[in-house]
Formats: C-alpha cells, sequence, structure tokens
C-alpha cells in the first residue's frame, strides 16, 4: 500500500487528522514484513491479529491500554524495534493532558 | 526558603550586566543552556524541599488514608509550584482506568483513586504528581513565554500541546517521545530518584 494511500484510509476510515494520519503512515511504512502484512489484513478483512510481543497481546493493549487497532500495532512494531523502552513505558502507564489558555 | 538569597542574585545579575558575550556562543545555544540550568536547579531545589516531607516517606505514607494521602500530595503539588515559579493548582482524584495513572486537564492534576488508596507505591504517586505538575508549568510557560530563556523550548511545548498525541490513538513510542511527555517523564524520574534512589 503507497503511503498517500495509507494517509487517506486513515483520514477516512479511522477519523485522523492530516497531520497524525501521515506520523501514522510514516510509520506504518516501515513497519517489518510479517506486521505488515498483519496491518493490511486487518484494514481489509478487519481480521484482528494473533499476535504477542515481548509479553504483550493485540489485545492487551486494546483492551488494558484503551488503544484503537492502529495504535495497538503501532505499540507492537515499537515492541519489536526497542522493547526495553516499550515495555518501560507501557509498565509506567499513561496521561492525557488539555491545555489552559490563562 | 529557596529565594532567601534573592539579594544576592540580584548583585549577580548585576555582574553579568557588564560582561560582554563571547563570540562563539550564538543565542539559540545559550538559550538552551540556560534552560537546562534553569531545569537543574529546580530538580536540585525539589529534591531538598521534598526530603523534608515526612508525610512521602514510605513509612510514613502506609499508615496514612486517602484523605491524609491527597493532602500530602497537594502539598508535593504546591512545593513543586513554588519551585517553578507557577500558581498551584488543585489535585483532584477520579476513577481511571488501571494503566492511566493520571492527567492534566488545564486546570487542575487528576490522579487514580485506586491508586492513591495502595494500588501503587508512594514513588510512583510522587513521580505521577510531579510529572503532572511539570504538564502545569509547561502550561504556564507556553501562556507566560518570558519565563525561561529558550523560545525554541516554548514553541516546540505550544505545538505539542495543540498536537497532543495521546496514547489511545497513536501508541506508545509517539505517546513517549513527544516533546511535552519527554521532559514531562525526565523531570519527574530525576526528582524522584533524588527522592528515593534509583
Amino acid at each position: 500500500m503507497e503511503k498517500e494511500e495509507m494517509i487517506q484510509i486513515l483520514q477516512d476510515k479511522f477519523n485522523y487528522p492530516k497531520g497524525g494520519a501521515t506520523l501514522i503512515a510514516e510509520k506504518i511504512s516501515q513497519f517489518q514484513p510479517e506486521l505488515l502484512q498483519m496491518f493490511t489484513t486487518y484494514i481489509e478483512k478487519a481480521e484482528i491479529p494473533l499476535i504477542s510481543v515481548e509479553g504483550y497481546d493485540f489485545d492487551d493493549l486494546i483492551n488494558q491500554y484503551k488503544m484503537t487497532p492502529i495504535a495497538g500495532f503501532l505499540t507492537l512494531d515499537w515492541l519489536m524495534r526497542e522493547p526495553e523502552k516499550a515495555k518501560q513505558c507501557l509498565l509506567h502507564g499513561y496521561d492525557s493532558i488539555g491545555k489552559d489558555n490563562k | 526558603m529557596i529565594y532567601d538569597n534573592l539579594n544576592e542574585t540580584d548583585n549577580l545579575a548585576e555582574g553579568i550586566e557588564d560582561l560582554e558575550a563571547p563570540d562563539d556562543i550564538n543565542p539559540i545555544e545559550a538559550g538552551s543552556r540556560g534552560f537546562a540550568l534553569e531545569t537543574e536547579g529546580q530538580i536540585s531545589d525539589s529534591i531538598e524541599l521534598l526530603n523534608q516531607v515526612p508525610e512521602i516517606q514510605p513509612e510514613h505514607w502506609e499508615g496514612l488514608n486517602i484523605d491524609e494521602r491527597l493532602i500530602a500530595v497537594q502539598n508535593v503539588e504546591n512545593i513543586m509550584a513554588e519551585v517553578q515559579n507557577r500558581p498551584s493548582v488543585p489535585v483532584e482524584i477520579a476513577d481511571l482506568d488501571p494503566n492511566e495513572f493520571g492527567g492534566f486537564d488545564g486546570q487542575s492534576i487528576i490522579i487514580n483513586q485506586e491508586h492513591l488508596s495502595g494500588g501503587q507505591n508512594v514513588e510512583e504517586i510522587v513521580d505521577t504528581i510531579v510529572h503532572e505538575g511539570r504538564h502545569a508549568y509547561q502550561n504556564f510557560v507556553i501562556n507566560h513565554p518570558e519565563m525561561i530563556s529558550d523560545h525554541a523550548i516554548v514553541q516546540a511545548w505550544t505545538d505539542n500541546f495543540d498536537n497532543y498525541l495521546d496514547l489511545q490513538n497513536y501508541g506508545a513510542e509517539l505517546y513517549n517521545n513527544q516533546p511535552v511527555e519527554q521532559d514531562a517523564w525526565q523531570y519527574a524520574e530525576a526528582i524522584r530518584n533524588g527522592i528515593y534512589g534509583k
């Protein structure tokens, strides 16, 4: 799948803004072949991948971290490339921020 | 108090005005160094002051109920706000998902109720309060850019607050590596290690 097509799908089907979709498409274009194949299958058939990386299942990321499937794929990719950093991040949980204009 | 030596600082500033900047330091480089020094100063002052708070020592913390713990973490936020030269914000508890440790919503720091009740140790709780307080500082700096010397950092934080990459939609890597989270993680970790050791 070409990067431009991916950006369009991320915007149209998953409601990402253009900037966010571009960032994500860049990451996806660098997925390892096995993960890229699973991602393509998910996009085409909505088939959830049966994969576990460093003890994290795709389902764990969706259920325990409330990630969207796209975020789940991106995190599996990070677990493959930089397992220690990725596990450390997941272990410390997450937060969220908002802006105050005062 | 950390501001007791303000007069000495004023005198130093007068002396600095007389000095000429070396030719080989450009303003951007000087701003970055200034910001790093400001941050290091905040971290060392915070460690010194938080080490004097008995309630956040593990043996004392274990004996506190959730209301007393909330007062203790509000005290931590008040100290951090003083060190960072910004108004303190209220700390509020909320029923969050187990892996959602906290948040800063622009007005308040939010902390996971189950974590405060005992689901996480005091080191992790203090780390969270300092981390969220750092986001409060970033937000304050965005609205008062004259507070720090490195304008590139103010711009990066401004852009990042406007285009925040949440973990749920962008995954752990993009979330973790964005400027405001990198800054908050490193800042809180340094203070946590300074109080409790690695």
